[in-house]
């Protein structure tokens, strides 16, 4: 019990120390000549900023070749956040020695039980989801955990290659480690430093938790982001709390919320917080015209590049739109202020530095091997081809969907904010996005329409919530309605928002899978493999019928391609993905002379399956021994020249 | 009722606090638990050397019952007791009319929740 407990103290600590203390030291440098953002809005920020610190922070050890240990990386935050403090120290005494007397526009918003409420209940209907994946299943997940992995044993950040098996005209061979672009160091980094300082093991909970933390801050990133942006309307709290019920209570748990925390998808996750935090100090630096916060959201940029490619150009895109909305909208603001601001020796000297530390410093694997030339062009694979308006309405949620086109058409009708940087950036968030999903063949860019479409949710909740009050307190004001009717249209509301949503959790919270008891089989299996299969030989597992089977390669940690896997049976007919055919072969056909040819090749000695799926062919076959065997899988030893049963 | 944000910011990292530190323990235990639930069996050695196994028994079955098989020929049985997070070595003779038996020997092993678990080698004469 002890132990569980210093365990858990040491991780809350890891949290602490990786994901607050640098980004609130960072905040309160740039706030030293006065306070710019609530407290609400700091908490966010501090998160985002923390992983942007250590992940550079790191690379920059990397680069001067510092090796990568708990003790290194806790001096290099020590020495940001007391480097970073001493100077906001200095500052303050300087300027009380100066009589200077800082101004504090810092905004008042006090919230309200109906947050408190709302986040309460995000957070239960989240966490209950959790319960059955505690102990980590999902394959993406096992595949992140080997660079973290690595991290920790090698001390230094990971070249992100792998060896495949090869075909050759004298039979198959495993080639020489070749690089790929799947991963992202921005990935890995805070992943690796809470490992390291916790202790943690990578083959825990604690990698799925550091996601669920990075998505709760996010959903409260939503919140102060509708607060900031309807700041001039009455009813702005009531906005943020609908949108923040409608973005993390409603659908809590389909993609990308804990589906994706579940599933181990990382950089999107990552991704899904930077978004919102960019804009937020990007409208804060426009407000005030403030060029040390349009710096800093500049290097928040370079961050998610370093971070996660396909929310960096979602971003991109969403820039673009909002610039270009913002550019007819209010031309003369954008010519002068903007321009201005844009052009001070900070923002530029910042620009430029991250520039070179981009392409020169420490090149992200998805540039240095041009795979983005891979998404330019008609869209080939049928997942890439486009959306309907109707699969744009399920993946983004019915609800949030009508609500949001309303809230986005109130907007330009409203004169509030009908010449606003809100509606520039709503707009120009959520229109080039959604004809990125539905025409994605006019961009000429190839990318999966469905995870396109997952980057509408935080604009159109935020619309969507701004819509609903909007709706609300007009119908009262004008007295349009009795006040029975108005009721009746509340409940009437409520239930058809709610019913979409909810009924959307009940259908994740109602699977239940025997995860935890095939993870420990497992891991069993492959201790087996471990001592019992000389470093000489090889080992191919199914992937198919084996749950979270790439958690094996952490095991072993020879190569990120190791051990071998029998993969989805469609990848084997695309040409440009799987182009051997051994690891089918091995497992689906394993008595022919292919797969005889592959063994040998090869060096296979044991293969790792599906007792019930797939084990059962092999015991008519003359060269294979059974020499493992638990509630699920069998380790099937080949054993060629065997003479007959 | 309004609150100040910095009652709404402990209640907030009060309740992600609580959540993260039951999720954490629920997953040693569940871990835990999970591993009570599993027995495997294996052999000691994939050489043709002897056919001794192992009982891997991170189980509440305390008892197992193993037979060694040559086709269907019964070659001996046993019954052994292995400790919960325990393992157990077998070496069962196979030895067939007083030679060493060759071909197919299977061992199967049934525990006393009525699983069972096989694993064979093909042994040269």
């Amino acid at each position: 019990m002890l132990e569980l407990v210093r365990e858990q103290l040491f991780f809350l600590l890891s949290l602490a120390g990786v994901l607050v203390l640098p980004g609130w030291a960072t905040l309160s440098f740039l706030e030293r000549k006065g306070r710019v953002f609530t407290l609400l809005e700091r908490v966010v920020l501090a998160v985002t900023l923390s992983i942007v610190a250590v992940d550079f922070l790191v690379i920059f050890m990397d680069v001067l070749r510092i090796p990568l240990f708990a003790w290194s990386i806790v001096g290099a935050i020590a020495l940001y956040t007391i480097g970073l403090r001493g100077w906001v120290y200095y500052c303050d005494r300087k300027s009380a020695e100066n009589t200077q007397v800082a101004t504090d526009p810092r905004p008042n918003f006090a919230s309200s039980w109906s947050f408190l409420f709302v986040f309460l209940a995000m957070v239960i209907v989240k966490s209950l989801y959790f319960v059955p994946y505690v102990v980590p299943s999902s394959t993406d997940l096992g595949h992140h955990m080997y660079w973290v992995k690595q991290i920790g044993m090698e001390h230094a950040l990971p070249v992100y290659e792998e060896r495949e098996i090869m075909k050759g005209e004298n039979g198959s061979y495993v080639g020489e480690a070749e690089p790929i672009s799947d991963f992202i160091v921005g990935e890995h980094i805070v992943m690796a430093a809470i490992h390291m300082l916790s202790g943690a093991s990578v083959i825990s909970a604690f990698p799925s938790l550091v996601l669920f933390v990075i998505h709760i801050v996010t959903a409260l990133a939503v919140y102060v982001l509708a607060l900031r942006l309807f700041e001039r309307y009455r009813q702005k709290e009531k906005v943020a709390v609908v949108g923040l019920f409608l973005f993390g209570v409603l659908y809590a748990i389909a993609p990308p919320q804990m589906k994706y925390i579940i599933g181990g998808v990382v950089g999107n996750t990552i991704g899904n917080l930077f978004i919102p935090s960019i804009f937020l100090i990007v409208v804060m630096a426009l407000r005030l015209k403030h060029a040390g916060l349009l710096a800093l959201s500049i290097v928040l940029m370079f961050g998610l590049a370093y971070t996660h490619h396909l929310s960096t150009l979602m971003f991109a895109v969403a820039l673009a739109g909002t610039f270009t909305v913002l550019s007819v909208l209010k031309w003369s603001m954008v010519r002068e202020q903007l321009w201005m601001l844009a052009t001070k020796p900070l923002v530029l000297g910042t620009f430029v530095v991250c520039l070179i530390f981009f392409f020169f410093v420490w090149t992200p694997s998805y540039i240095t091997n041009a795979a983005v030339k891979t998404i330019v062009g008609e869209p080939t694979a049928t997942e890439h081809q486009g959306y309907s308006l109707s699969q744009l309405k399920f993946a983004v949620g019915e609800p949030r969907m009508v609500f949001g086109v309303l809230g986005l058409a109130v907007l330009f009708a409203s004169r509030t904010f009908r010449r606003s940087d809100t509606l520039a950036l709503l707009s120009g968030w959520t229109l080039p996005l959604a004809l990125l999903v539905l025409y994605p063949e006019l961009a000429r860019i190839s990318l999966p329409s469905g995870r396109v479409a997952n980057y509408l949710i935080t604009p159109f909740s935020v619309l969507s919530g701004w819509s609903m009050v909007w709706l609300l307190e007009n119908t009262r004001r004008q007295n349009a309605l009795p006040q029975i009717a108005r009721i009746g249209m509340l409940m009437l509301l409520l239930t058809l928002v709610i019913h979409n949503g909810f009924f959307d959790n009940m259908v994740y919270l109602g699977q239940q899978r025997e995860t935890v008891q095939k993870m420990r089989s497992l891991f069993t299996a492959s201790d087996f493999l471990l001592e019992n299969i000389p470093d000489n030989q090889n080992i191919v597992y199914d992937h198919i019928n084996i749950l979270g089977g790439s958690w094996i390669k952490l095991f072993f940690m020879r190569d990120y391609n190791y051990p071998f896997y029998r993969a989805n049976l469609f990848r084997y007919d695309r040409i440009t993905d799987k182009q051997e055919r051994c690891t089918l072969e091995v497992i689906s056909h394993p008595n022919t002379r292919e797969a005889a040819r592959c063994m040998d090749d090869l060096d296979i000695q044991a293969l790792l399956v599906s007792e019930t799926v797939d084990g059962q062919q092999f015991k008519h076959f003359k060269n294979y021994w059974q020499v493992y065997n638990d509630a699920y899988y069998s380790v099937y030893l080949y054993k060629p020249n065997q003479k007959s049963l | 009722m309004k609150l100040s944000e910095r009652k709404i910011l402990v209640f907030m990292v009060l309740s992600v606090s609580v959540a993260i530190s039951v999720l954490f323990g629920f997953g040693q235990n569940e871990a835990l638990r999970a591993q009570r639930n599993t027995w495997s069996v294996s052999f000691s050695d994939l050489t043709e050397a002897n056919v001794d196994f192992l009982i891997n028994n991170q189980s509440d079955t305390r008892t197992f019952h193993w037979s060694i098989f040559k086709d269907k020929r019964e070659l001996g049985s046993g019954s052994v007791t292995v400790a919960t997070r325990g393992t157990e070595r077998i070496a069962p003779s196979i030895s067939e009319d007083g030679k060493r038996a060759s071909g197919k020997v299977l061992i199967r092993v049934t525990g006393e929740d009525g699983l069972t678990r096989e694993i064979y080698k093909v042994l040269s004469k």
